[in-house]
């Protein structure tokens, strides 16, 4: 049996390995995180959203200075209402935490006019 | 077999190389460990948003808001105040037979009513996190 340590070029590659797994766990929890506070971010856009549909349904609009409160913390919000026979659909875009672009949708009957 | 010790210059290298890499896991770990926080911290307060904004629409189907900061209820059978207790929500009723405090979420540093039917519900603070503020807004049937 020989009995000799390592050569520098297989600790070398150990330290690499070492090294990308450490990295490659780093980035899959900042993903992690990132998906959490994106998560806060959709419970925040479905409160929007049903205040807005809440206002809506009982005839009054929201005031610009509330729509804005309600999405101050979604980046690049845009609020949409669709309509389509006696239904509407109201649509909330932001930017989302995790990068991804967030979506949350509405869709109520029309109110009797 | 022929066992010998390390050489001096092996000894060097692997203290260097250790120098390195125990700081860095080091520093790699702790960053870790306050993603995880900051991700729990918003993943509760998400929650705790949905919860209590679910149980103040559901109030205010028979009450309305009153004027002032605090998120209170007038009508129906009792009417219902919103009150933070240490870090937690409590529900409380007054009136004659009315039901007694029920805690609603945890993590809770502020519930109060902005005024033209918004409510903003912060969440607490951790060391390493800003609070986390969930707002609502409610029609005029449902406030003063």
């Amino acid at each position: 049996m020989t009995n000799r340590g390592f050569t520098l070029v297989e600790a070398m590659i150990g330290v690499a390995m070492l090294g990308i797994a450490c990295v490659a766990a780093y980035s899959a929890f900042d993903v992690f995180s990132l998906r959490a506070i994106a998560q806060a971010q959709e419970t925040q856009a479905v409160l929007a959203l049903e205040s807005e549909v809440e206002h809506y349904l009982r005839g009054e609009g929201l005031s610009p200075q509330t729509r804005t409160a309600l999405t101050q913390n979604l980046p690049g919000a845009t609020m949409t209402s669709r309509t389509q026979g006696n239904t509407i659909t109201f649509t909330l875009k932001w930017r989302a935490a995790d990068g991804r672009h967030g979506n949350a949708d509405l869709t109520v009957l029309r109110r009797s006019p | 077999m022929r066992a010998r010790g390390f050489t001096l210059m092996e000894l060097m290298i692997t203290i260097s190389v250790a120098s390195i890499i125990v700081p860095a896991l080091f520093i790699l770990l702790r960053g870790l460990e306050g993603q995880h926080r900051q991700a729990l911290f918003a993943l509760n307060g998400a929650e705790a948003a949905q919860v209590v904004f679910a149980q103040l629409r559901s109030d205010l189907r028979t009450r309305r808001l009153t004027d002032g900061p605090r998120v209170e209820l007038r009508g129906g059978t009792c009417n219902v105040q919103y009150v933070v207790v240490e870090g937690t929500l409590v529900r409380r009723e007054a009136g004659n037979g009315c039901g007694s405090d029920a805690p609603v979420a945890r993590g809770i540093e502020a519930f109060v009513n902005v005024g033209g039917g918004l409510v903003e519900l912060t969440t607490q603070p951790e060391p390493s996190n800003k609070p986390r503020i969930f707002k609502a807004a409610f029609p005029a049937e449902g406030r003063p």
